[in-house]
């Protein structure tokens, strides 16, 4: 399985790097056939990553996030690792749902191989060792709950940063603008930024459900092994700036380039969260 | 055969030419049929649009000038004055203008996709009255084809070609769906209307106009089926509005930034895209400077339209690629057509004249024969109707393969030429008797497979 498990994962990564490149290509030649290239490899990678995480759920019986106890597996265990999956497997997901959007993986792409390239670089986090007796039935849904409000700030984050770059070339009316370039339609701003509330919302929603589940868990016999306090810390902290972010969206009409913003620093947030308090 | 396209477009026949050759609907299905029923003609299809005429057929040793005699008929235009206005391509050259035609690099307005729903209009037509064969069918198809290829494989149709249409374009670059968003128009000039009419033709429903004369205003907005407004509204109304469109001749801003500033809080941070197409400009240039507030002027509009028009002729070069290399296909595939019945008659008459020699040697041989046993018999006819039948196909297959190089070529007259000399000469124009998928006899796949 770790040979296989192995050779998917350098798949995906060079698959990320390839992606990064070729999205570039189309987005500095204005091509729409370079930029749906790059979208295809993206999701190649993609999917190889998502064969990875399923042998080695299959194998080790827990999501790839380090080995918090037991046997390790190989350099896709880690959380950098996992965000990165996940990122990649959100651009892809909305590109298969909406083909307008399926450029957002040229944002999304590079921070995937970043994310695992820090992870392999980083390495096991000794500091999350968790002992056996911590594994209660909580921890999953946490995980699962917390990691999947990951992959929604991520496509957030990639919305942002488009989300930017599209506004700034219409306020400085560098022509062709993005929706008339020949061959490459971007998407408008306003379904930039649907798509950016829709999942901030979503990634909110799953960051409650997993500090709910968290308390849980806590509750039901980790407390007193319970050693990421200041990850608690931070992420109770992200969870109350991105609840005030969304209500002052809500009823301030904190819309375009303002959350963008938001998203771009939340999901900066939440992966300093992850490599800086795990490290610290 | 001959495949033979003759016609005028707007490049060489001015409009009053055009309009004297054009066809009612009515009138094309019977000019149509009335050409076909001419000695030679096998196949038409006519094409009749306010930009071009044209005539395409399938021709056997029909009398050169038929089509342009029509033409004139109908016309009633002199030949001698209809000549300078009338183009004629043969064979590949009528392959490639056809193709060209439909993929809209002929076109007045490059890329644009009009042109290519009324030749399939034409062709619908022809197929129905039944002056289509084999020849134009395939080609037709095979036009379609490449037409689809051309737009889906370049970006010929992507640009934008018109400040009308630049607005529009503007305007998608920041909303998604326009039906859903308020469009204001300042001002009631024939631009603003232009302007107007597009954001109407994109599905936009709600729209406003707004103009110092109401009952100018009126006029604009009453075709679109727009509400008018006072002109006194229009700041207020911006709370609501999300594109708005100014062409006054006001020689000062008719909006400025502390105008917009004062409805951004009611606008929860909605986009505004604001479009000034008049000159002087009605809006202040520093509302651009506003968060979520997006300002064009017609400057801006132009270079749209001009970096359109450079993308249409950056892509209409890689089109007339792709247009060369399907036609040059299409022309292998013709000529396939023009020699198989030759090859296949050939080959049949080889076939037949084989078999009787062997049957009268045979029985020639008949009083030798007798004396043999029954087996023995068998085997001499067989090794007989064999060697009559190898002899024959070694001895044409330098022939069959110089056809076949001919039939590439195009050579007509030598395929005539070589036809007579074979003796079939009947069957090798009869295009009219080829189905696309038509078997070949055996033996002419023999004499195919020796000549290869």
């Amino acid at each position: 399985m770790t040979t296989v498990a192995a050779v998917l994962f350098l798949v995906a990564l060079v698959g990320y790097g390839a992606s990064t490149v070729v999205y570039a290509l189309g987005l500095t030649m204005g091509r729409a056939s370079a930029v749906r290239a790059g979208f295809y490899v993206l999701l190649v990678a993609a999917v190889a990553h998502t064969v990875v995480a399923i042998l080695h759920v299959a194998h080790f019986g827990r999501m790839p996030l380090g080995a918090f106890s037991g046997e390790s597996g190989g350099a896709w265990d880690h959380p950098l690792a996992t965000i990165a999956w996940l990122a990649a497997s959100a651009a892809v997901v909305a590109g298969l749902t909406r083909e307008k959007v399926r450029v957002l993986g040229a944002f999304l792409a590079p921070v995937s191989m970043g994310l695992a390239l820090g992870g392999m670089l980083i390495g096991e986090d000794p500091a999350a060792f968790l002992p056996e007796q911590l594994a209660s039935t909580w921890l999953p849904f946490h995980s699962l709950s917390n990691y999947s409000s990951l992959s929604f700030f991520a496509l957030a984050f990639g919305c942002g940063v488009l989300y930017l770059i599209q506004s700034n070339r219409l306020k400085k009316k560098k022509l062709p603008l993005p929706s008339t370039d020949a061959g490459l339609r971007m998407p408008s701003l306003e379904v930039l930024d649907s798509l950016n509330r829709k999942s901030f919302a979503l990634g909110l929603a799953f960051l409650t459900m997993g500090i709910l589940t968290g308390t849980l868990w806590a509750i039901h016999g980790a407390a007193e092994g319970v050693n990421l306090r200041p990850k608690v810390v931070v992420t109770l902290g992200l969870w109350l700036l991105y609840a005030l972010a969304w209500q002052a969206r809500s009823l301030l009409g904190w819309g375009g380039r303002k959350a963008a913003w938001i998203a771009i620093v939340g999901f900066a947030g939440v992966i300093a969260s992850v490599v800086g308090v795990a490290h610290a | 055969m001959r495949l033979k396209l003759v016609g005028t477009s707007y490049k060489v026949a001015p409009v009053e030419v055009r309009e004297r050759l054009s066809l009612p609907d009515d009138r094309m299905t019977a000019v149509m049929q009335e050409l076909h029923a001419q000695p030679g003609i096998r196949e038409v299809v006519l094409v009749s649009t306010c930009n071009r005429v044209e005539v395409l057929t399938v021709q056997v040793r029909a009398e050169p000038g038929i089509v342009e005699a029509a033409i004139s008929d109908w016309s009633g235009l002199p030949s001698a004055r209809l000549d300078e206005h009338l183009y004629a391509y043969d064979d590949a050259e009528a392959v490639q203008h056809l193709f060209r035609v439909c993929s809209s690099l002929d076109s007045m307005v490059l890329g644009e996709s009009q042109i290519l729903g009324q030749v399939k209009e034409a062709y619908r037509v022809a197929a129905e009255v039944g002056t289509v064969g084999p020849v134009l069918h395939r080609l037709l198809h095979k036009g379609f084809a490449v037409a689809k290829r051309v737009r889906t494989e370049t970006d010929i149709g992507a640009s934008t070609l018109s400040v009308a249409r630049a607005a529009v374009d503007m305007a998608g670059a920041v909303f998604e769906d326009l039906h859903r968003h308020p469009v204001l128009l300042l001002g009631a000039g024939e631009m603003a209307e232009l302007a107007l009419r597009g954001f109407s033709d994109r599905g936009c429903r709600d729209l406003y106009v707004a103009n110092r004369t109401m009952s100018r205003a009126a006029d604009v907005a009453g075709p679109l089926n727009a509400s008018v407004l006072p002109w006194s509204r229009r700041v207020e109304f911006l709370k609501k509005a999300d594109i708005v469109v100014a062409s006054t001749g006001a020689r000062e801003p008719i909006l400025n930034r502390a105008d917009v500033k004062s409805v951004r809080r009611a606008r929860k941070g909605r986009p505004l895209l604001l479009i000034d197409i008049s000159v002087p400009r009605n809006l202040d240039p520093a509302i651009n400077d506003l968060d979520s507030v997006y300002l064009f002027d017609i400057d801006d509009l132009g270079r749209v339209v001009e970096s359109g028009r450079e993308a249409r002729q950056r892509e209409a070069s890689l089109a007339e690629g792709l247009v060369k290399e399907e036609t040059d296909a299409f022309g292998r595939v013709l000529a396939r057509v023009h020699v198989a019945p030759l090859l296949r008659a050939v080959g049949q008459r080889v076939a037949r004249e084989g078999h009787q020699e062997a049957e009268r040697t045979l029985a020639g041989l008949r009083p030798v024969l007798d004396g043999l046993p029954g087996d023995a018999q068998e085997q001499i006819a067989v090794a007989l109707e064999r060697m009559a039948g190898a002899i024959a196909k070694r001895y044409l297959h330098h022939p069959m393969s110089r056809i076949k190089e001919l039939g590439e070529t195009g050579e007509i007259d030598l395929l005539d030429h070589a036809a007579a000399l074979l003796g079939v000469q009947a069957t090798l124009l009869s295009v009219r008797e080829l189905a696309d998928d038509e078997p070949v006899a055996p033996a002419a796949a023999a004499a195919d497979d020796e000549g290869a």
